[in-house]
């Protein structure tokens, strides 16, 4: 008889032993999904792309996947309603996505909003829910900036509790509406803008450690175009290419031929450097790294780098 | 050699349009040509040479003159300056025909105040009826509605512009498209609106890819409809023809906004300002004035 239990014991460990065993390894996802197993070594801490897939079955369904630096393509989950035509509609941390829901019908008066996350195991869990925003999510995910139509605020997960700004507490002038850029590497820093139509009149920035807000004055040569944000050294390159609304303003612009210069602005010091010009042609810069840009040539293919 | 003007050229203009169905062999709807398959019009420069001696000389024909409002931006652009070695900035100005195809010049503009007679208007509470003394109704929508405001700007290549920020003049011609019953056209439905292969296709691929196309965003569902600068003296007569006007704004620090002209109080005109909510839309003339536009009439 002590041996029977003895057994059972045994086969019972074994059992639970395969199930975390698979569980633990994604193996588990393969009957569930049918889907690539994810490896979770190689997603943690990597910069990965999210897309989304439309399924081809009616179903209806969009997959979600991660794109790995080395190309690989991770399925995540498949939902109905991801509201991927958001110019900013998911981030992806430590190996889990989150992603913005439009629910239900916009001809209706019952839709909303929601922020999810969603892990490569297939786990998901709804953040927050509202009509109409902007959402960036701190690297170390222990705060989400949210820009609503009716305030702008910061998260804390760890207690759930909402620290809320008024315009005035970010803006240097009034009216003005503010909106979302992003987090520092450490995430103690989350910057925003402070805009004036179409104009940005300054920038702000939120210490989540002190709770201390700094704003700063923007170039009043950047009309929001061409710009690359360097979160962690609190400095901007941008052009002074103008923001035109139709194809008219644009080709009267080339056909001047005026001088479009890049520029290197340090938010703190004010202090601004040319990098390069151009005539009428965009740079599309972007920071490699803490110290170097990168942006198109002026005067003809490829890009060209600058170090700080 | 000599250049020697061709005198071909209305002809050359007939089959451009014969041949892209943004001629006169279209379906007529509301007074707009119609096409299946609308393509712009780009004349060579040689034919802009001589179309801008036929506007100076005022001997253009009827038809080929309405063929004119079609013209791809561009093209506008070559017009002005072969018209700029005929005649001066003023003459073009003081001829509604040639203004209308080319427009003022790059930088000029004028002070709402001046447009509006030098009258300030008087702030206007939210709700309070106003005793209009021109008035055409024009559907509203704001570029920062919650349902739009997050959408990428047409095909918006860095990432950065989105309806919310930058889409005044979508919004304008939205509100247009409402009011001749479109309902669908909506900021997010014109934003999105594929055509002939092309998603986006009210946006020209130049650039960052948000700016608005006049000749493509005006041809919804087919349809080549003209679009035209008109001076501030014109403002009222299209009002009283129940055509709303658009004016493209100066803001203070730079940059541009658009808004609708679509009412006027005494001698202050109101526009209806995609920035502000559906409460605020209303609002009198403001700012500088770069140009002003009539789209569809």
């Amino acid at each position: 008889m002590p041996h029977k239990i003895i057994k059972s014991l045994l086969i019972v460990i074994i059992l639970a032993a395969f199930f975390l065993l698979f569980y633990k390894t994604e193996l588990f996802n393969i009957f569930k999904t049918n889907q690539t197993t994810p490896d979770l070594n190689n997603l943690l801490d990597k910069k990965a792309t999210v897309l989304v897939k439309v399924r081809l079955d009616n179903s209806g369904l969009q997959d979600i996947y991660v794109k790995l630096d080395n190309g690989r393509e991770v399925f995540y989950g498949s939902y109905a309603d991801i509201y991927n035509g958001h110019y900013h509609w998911a981030e992806y941390h430590n190996g889990r996505v989150y992603f913005i829901r439009r629910v239900g019908s916009l001809d209706g008066d019952d839709w909303r909003d929601e922020l999810w996350r969603l892990d490569a195991r297939g786990r998901d869990k709804k953040i927050y829910s509202l009509r109409g925003f902007d959402f960036r999510v701190s690297p170390d995910e222990k705060f989400i900036a949210i820009d609503s139509e009716e305030q702008l605020f910061i998260r804390n997960q760890s207690d759930q509790k909402n620290i809320s700004f008024s315009v005035s507490d970010l803006a240097l002038d009034n009216p003005a509406i503010a909106s979302l850029v992003g987090w520092s590497d450490n995430s103690q820093f989350f910057w925003g803008d402070v805009h004036v139509m179409s104009k940005t009149v300054n920038f702000f920035r939120f210490n989540s450690v002190t709770g201390a807000v700094d704003k700063f004055v923007a170039p009043p040569d950047y009309y929001g175009r061409d710009l690359a944000f360097n979160l962690n050294a609190g400095a901007m390159v941008y052009s002074d290419y103008p923001f035109f609304f139709d194809s008219n303003d644009d080709e009267q612009f080339i056909a001047s031929q005026a001088i479009v210069k890049l520029k290197l602005h340090d938010l703190f010091t004010q202090k601004e450097i040319v990098i390069a010009e151009s005539k009428t042609k965009l740079f599309f810069p972007r920071w490699i790294n803490d110290s170097t840009v990168e942006y198109n040539n002026p005067d003809g293919e490829g890009r060209l780098q600058f170090n700080n | 050699m000599r250049y020697r003007m061709p005198q071909f050229w209305p002809a050359v203009l007939m089959m451009a349009f014969l041949t892209s169905g943004c001629g006169s062999d279209g379906e007529k709807l509301s007074g707009h040509d119609v096409s299946d398959n609308p393509v712009s019009f780009q004349p060579t420069d040689g034919e802009l040479q001589a179309i801008a001696r036929q506007l100076s000389e005022q001997t253009i024909a009827d038809e080929d003159y309405q063929r004119l409002l079609l013209l791809e931006e561009g093209a506008r652009l070559e017009l002005r300056r072969h018209l700029l070695q005929r005649m001066t900035e003023e003459a073009i100005a003081s001829s509604a025909q040639i203004y209308a195809i080319v427009g003022p010049s790059a930088g000029w503009s004028i002070s709402a105040d001046s447009v509006n007679g030098g009258t300030r208007p008087l702030a206007v509470k939210p709700g309070q009826s106003i005793a209009w003394t021109l008035y055409v109704e024009v559907p509203f929508y704001s570029q920062r509605d919650i349902r739009w405001e997050g959408e990428p700007l047409g095909y918006n290549y860095d990432g950065t512009s989105r309806i919310g920020g930058y889409g005044c003049h979508l919004c304008c011609v939205s509100m247009l498209y409402a009011k001749w019953g479109y309902q669908q056209m909506t900021p997010l439905g014109l934003n999105n609106w594929s055509y002939n292969g092309r998603a986006h296709y009210a946006f020209s691929t130049a650039g960052n890819g948000d700016f608005i196309a006049m000749s493509q965003a005006l041809q919804y569902p087919s349809v080549c409809r003209l679009w035209s600068y008109i001076t501030s003296g014109q403002i009222q007569a299209h009002l009283q023809a129940g055509h709303p006007v658009i004016a493209k704004l100066n803001r203070v620090g730079g940059g541009n906004h658009f808004v609708v002209i679509f009412a006027k109080q005494g001698n202050v005109y109101w526009v209806k300002d995609p920035y502000q909510s559906s409460a605020n839309q209303n609002q009198p003339l403001s700012l500088n004035i770069a140009d002003f536009r009539v789209y569809g009439y």
